[in-house]
């Protein structure tokens, strides 16, 4: 065995210690968004003239749908770790969607997100979103 | 002379670099100063290792054009202490000017923008390396002037080395502010924060690398306020952990524009004009997003009718 590869398997174990320490002092759980206000706040952040029409949270509190009240575009916030990454959700960026019961699938043109899945509490969101994201591809 | 054989001082520091990892880790648990998240960080310190390997097996690019430069060089400016010092302050000006064109052109702006791709702000996140360096051609050219001057290539790569080691414990939210005369001339935690931060007003500033000087020369100098603490990451935050595409993942925008391409205007606008170029100007920069927040906050401060 040569010293590089010495020295690349030594950093591997090097570094699978340090995130194991990281896992032990600061945990693996995914953050959530506590509330839909949350969302709406990251994106106010992002996008200075964002103000939520609507916005609702998935059930099981990791991701959001969000619409724009100034121009009517659609956003996903989804939970990344301990952070949030927002999507604009416009022709081009959304390539498809699809809905069963009260789940929306959501496929995006993104190379580091390409997929997301949100579960609503009941149907009727779920279908309210549907013709949004709908009218959002037409 | 015994430092004319100098090895990497970045080979060297790592593991101080390791050691101070821990001792932040610990210090944020027990302070709360600061975060750390497992998978941001495994993506972070893997992206180190893989540019020391990345390095080593696509560096050739950079030596070869070294190289050749080197043989056109007006003086030649041996070893000594008064020049080591000189190379070293002239590699940080050279340093301001890479970075500055870093954030400015997209070509450049594909390799960097994987030491930003974090939102969490540590010194595992100084780690955070790109992968793809060697691709970044234009980067090539900002070693020009140093090896036309005369410095030896091995003093400049020394020096390239000192900086780079000095830049890694600037990176981190558990150290506040220093006295007053060294935020002045040196880049500190404070400074840096600023330009790892996505908010509107902190966007393509603080580009320092050692000394904050030349930021406060060249007008990219912003000041850390507490009232609007640093956000960080970038402006479209990657959706993954996974290292691999982490490095790649403004390359293949980049490559994706470029194929649909309508004229070398376009291609042009594509990899040299700022990150968020588009034909239309349907896509932000930061010019537009910095126009659209100082909008929202002068419509904010105006009375109500």
């Amino acid at each position: 065995m040569t010293g590089q590869t010495l020295y690349v398997i030594g950093s591997l174990v090097g570094v699978m210690m340090l995130v194991g320490l990281n896992a032990l002092l600061f945990g693996t759980e995914n953050a959530r968004i506590a509330t839909v206000a949350d969302a709406v706040k990251r994106l106010r952040q992002e996008i200075a003239d964002f103000y939520a029409a609507d916005a609702t949270l998935d059930i099981t509190k990791r991701a959001a749908l969000l619409q724009n009240a100034r121009n009517g575009v659609l956003y996903l916030v989804v939970v990344k770790g301990n952070g949030l990454v927002t999507r604009a959700l416009k022709k081009g960026a959304l390539k498809t969607f699809a809905r069963e019961g009260t789940t929306l699938s959501l496929r995006l043109a993104d190379f580091t997100l390409p997929r997301a899945k949100l579960t609503f509490a009941d149907e009727a969101i779920a279908e309210a979103w549907e013709a949004r994201l709908k009218h959002a591809l037409a | 002379m015994w430092w004319q054989h100098l090895i990497n001082p970045t080979v060297v520091a790592t593991p101080l670099f390791i050691l101070l990892v821990i001792a932040e880790m610990l210090f944020v648990r027990l302070s709360g100063r600061g975060a750390f998240e497992a998978r941001d960080t495994a993506a972070s310190l893997l992206m180190g290792l893989g540019s020391v390997v990345a390095g080593g097996l696509l560096g050739f690019g950079t030596v070869w054009f070294n190289h050749l430069v080197a043989p056109h060089r007006l003086f030649s400016v041996t070893w000594s202490v008064p020049a080591l010092v000189l190379c070293f302050v002239l590699d940080d000006l050279r340093y301001y000017w890479w970075h500055r064109a870093a954030h400015r052109v997209r070509w450049l702006w594909a390799d960097h923008v994987n030491h930003h791709s974090s939102q969490h702000y540590n010194l595992a996140t100084a780690l955070r390396q790109p992968w793809f360096g060697a691709f970044a051609l234009p980067g090539y050219l900002f070693i020009v002037p140093m090896v036309v001057v005369g410095f030896p290539l091995p003093m400049i790569g020394f020096a390239h080395g000192a900086n780079l080691v000095y830049q890694f414990w600037v990176h981190t939210e558990s150290i506040g502010r220093f006295p007053h005369w060294f935020e002045a001339v040196m880049n500190t935690p404070s400074h840096h924060r600023v330009h790892h931060a996505t908010n509107p007003r902190y966007l393509d500033s603080n580009y320092a690398g050692v000394f904050i000087v030349w930021d406060r020369m060249f007008g990219t100098f912003v000041s850390e306020r507490d009232d609007d603490r640093p956000r960080y990451g970038i402006v479209k935050n990657v959706g993954t952990f996974n290292p691999l595409k982490v490095a790649l993942h403004e390359w293949v925008g980049i490559a994706k524009d470029l194929a649909t391409s309508r004229s070398l205007k376009e291609v042009g606008g594509y990899l040299f004009a700022p990150p968020g170029w588009s034909p239309d100007g349907s896509r932000d920069t930061s010019e537009s997003l910095r126009a659209q927040w100082y909008l929202a906050q002068r419509a904010a401060e105006q009375p109500a009718e």
